[in-house]
C-alpha cells in the first residue's frame, strides 16, 4: 500500500519537479540526479513522509538541498578530473526557454528561489513563504524584485541578440 | 515584462522540458534509497563500535584523572552547526572517548549563567578551561557529566580533541585546538549549546542491524540568553527578543527549521527550531565557534 502510494506520488511530481530544479540549477543531468536523490530518501521515510500536508514540499527542498551541497562537491572533483574536456552540451531546448535558464543562471540563487516557486510550482505567496521559512512581506518584496531582475536580464539578452544579428 | 508574460515563458520551459526527463523506475529510486540506508547504518555500526571499544579505554582513562588535562593535537574551527533534536550520528574513525557522570548526586545549582554572543558571562569564550572550569562550577555546582573525543563529537565533526560538560541541558565545550577566541595548544572555552537529548549518551554495546537508539531527552537546568530566550522559548518570542535580527531558514542538517541571530555578518546565536511558525519552539541554541557536521 505504502510502495503504491509512493509510486504514484513518484510518478505524478518526477518530471516536475526535474524541470523546477532545472530552472534552478542551469544543469538537466544535476537536476535529475538531485530529484532522484531527492525521491530515493523519501522512499526509505515514506511512511513519516506520506503523512506530511505537502510531501512534495519535503522532496523538493531536499532535492534543492541535494543540488547545492552533494553536487557541488561531486561537481568540483569532476571539473578537476576533466578540466580538458569541453563542457557538456546544452539540454536540446528551444531558444526561449534556453534564454530563461539562463537568465535565471545569472540572478542570485533565493531569486531563482522563489521565482520558481510562485511561477513554475505555481504556489501561492504564502506557500512560497512557507517553503522558504520568511514571512509573507519578504516573499512577496523579494518576488517584485526576482521579476525585475529576471525581466531585465531578460530583456538585455535580447538586446544582445539583437546588436550581434545587427 | 509583465508577470504574465514570465508566466508563460514559465509554462513554455515545462513543456519543453518535460519531454526530456526520463523518470527512472520507482523500483530503481526504492533500490537507491534502500542502498544509502544501508551505507548509513554501516558507518552507524562501525562507529559504534569503535567507541564501544573505546569506551572501555575512556573510562580507565577518566577513572585515572580526575581532572581535565590538555591532550592531543590542535582543531580547526568550523563555525556554524545547527544543534538538532535529530541524534547527531558520531562517524568518527578516530579515537573516541566519551564517560558518563560517576557523581550520583543531583547537582547542588548554587546560581545561573547568562547564554550570551561572548561566553556565559562568568566565563567568556577563550577562558582557559581550568580558570572556566571552577567558576562555572562555583555557580552552577559539580557537573552531570563530561566527555572527551577526537575527531567527529556527538556535536558535530571536530578535526581535533573537543571535551564537554553538561549541566542539565547546558553543554559547555572546550577545545586545545585554534580557534578565534584561542590560541593551538591552550585548552580554552569555545562555545555552548543547550540541547534537547544528551547528545553524549551514545550506546557502547550496540550491534544490531537497526540504527542506536535515541539518545534520551535532556532535562533540568536550561538557562536563558539575556533576552529571556532559552529552550522552549516560541519563535514569537525569539523574533520579540532580537527583531529583524533572526532569520529562519529550513535545510541540512538534519532537515529541520534553524535560526540564526545576527548582529551585522556575525552570526552570534544559532540553533533548532520544532517548525518555522509563530508557535514553533526552540529546541537547542548554541554560541561559540563550533564544530561542523
Amino acid at each position: 500500500m505504502a510502495d503504491h502510494d509512493f509510486d504514484e506520488f513518484y510518478a505524478g511530481n518526477y518530471g516536475r519537479f526535474v524541470v523546477q530544479l532545472y530552472a534552478v540549477t542551469g544543469s538537466l543531468p544535476d537536476a535529475e540526479d538531485a530529484v532522484q536523490e531527492a525521491f530515493a530518501r523519501a522512499s526509505v521515510h515514506w511512511g513519516r513522509i506520506r503523512a506530511y500536508e505537502m510531501p512534495e514540499a519535503w522532496v523538493r527542498r531536499v532535492a534543492l538541498n541535494v543540488a547545492f551541497t552533494g553536487l557541488r562537491r561531486a561537481r568540483r572533483v569532476k571539473e578537476v578530473l576533466t578540466r580538458a574536456q569541453p563542457p557538456p552540451p546544452a539540454a536540446p531546448l528551444p531558444v526561449a526557454s534556453l534564454e530563461l535558464v539562463e537568465a535565471l543562471g545569472r540572478l542570485p540563487l533565493h531569486f531563482r528561489q522563489v521565482l520558481v516557486l510562485y511561477y513554475l510550482a505555481d504556489l501561492p505567496v504564502e506557500r512560497v513563504a512557507g517553503e522558504l521559512g520568511i514571512a509573507v512581506g519578504t516573499a512577496k518584496s523579494r518576488l517584485a524584485r526576482a521579476r525585475e531582475a529576471l525581466a531585465r536580464q531578460l530583456v538585455d539578452g535580447e538586446e544582445e541578440v539583437g546588436s550581434a544579428q545587427r | 515584462m509583465r508577470s504574465d508574460d514570465l508566466r508563460q515563458r514559465f509554462e513554455a520551459l515545462e513543456t519543453d522540458v518535460l519531454p526530456l526527463t526520463g523518470s527512472p523506475a520507482a523500483e530503481a529510486i526504492r533500490r537507491r534509497g534502500r542502498r544509502r540506508q544501508r551505507t548509513i547504518r554501516a558507518a552507524v555500526l562501525l562507529s559504534a563500535m569503535l567507541l564501544g571499544a573505546a569506551a572501555v579505554r575512556g573510562v580507565a582513562m577518566w577513572s585515572a584523572q580526575p581532572e581535565l588535562v590538555p591532550v592531543g593535537p590542535p582543531p580547526t574551527t568550523r563555525p556554524a552547526v545547527v544543534p538538532s533534536t535529530t541524534t547527531a550520528p558520531v562517524t568518527s574513525t578516530t579515537a573516541l572517548v566519551t564517560t558518563s557522570p560517576t557523581t550520583s548526586a543531583p547537582p547542588r545549582l548554587t546560581g545561573t549563567v547568562v547564554l550570551r554572543a561572548d561566553g556565559l558571562g562568568v566565563a567568556a569564550f577563550g577562558a582557559t578551561e581550568g580558570d572556566a572550569l571552577r567558576a562555572l562550577r562555583r555557580r552552577l555546582g559539580p557537573t552531570e557529566e563530561r566527555g572527551s573525543w577526537s575527531g567527529a563529537t556527538p556535536f558535530g565533526t571536530c578535526p581535533g580533541p573537543v571535551r564537554a560538560v553538561r549541566w542539565g541541558r547546558l553543554y559547555v565545550l572546550f577545545t586545545s585546538g585554534p580557534t578565534r577566541y584561542g590560541p593551538d595548544g591552550r585548552w580554552h572555552l569555545f562555545a555552548w549549546q543547550v540541547d534537547a537529548v544528551q547528545r553524549t549518551k551514545v550506546d557502547p554495546q550496540y550491534a544490531g542491524p537497526a540504527p542506536p537508539t535515541e539518545p534520551p531527552p535532556l532535562r533540568g537546568y536550561s538557562p536563558k540568553t539575556a533576552a529571556g530566550v532559552g529552550f522552549g522559548s516560541t519563535v514569537a518570542e525569539l523574533r520579540a527578543a532580537y527583531g529583524g535580527r533572526v532569520r529562519i531558514t529550513f535545510g541540512e542538517p538534519g532537515m529541520i527549521h534553524q535560526f540564526t541571530v545576527r548582529r551585522g555578518a556575525t552570526i552570534e546565536l544559532f540553533g533548532s527550531l520544532t517548525g518555522g511558525t509563530q508557535g514553533s519552539t526552540v529546541t537547542g541554541l548554541a554560541a561559540g565557534a563550533v564544530c561542523g557536521e
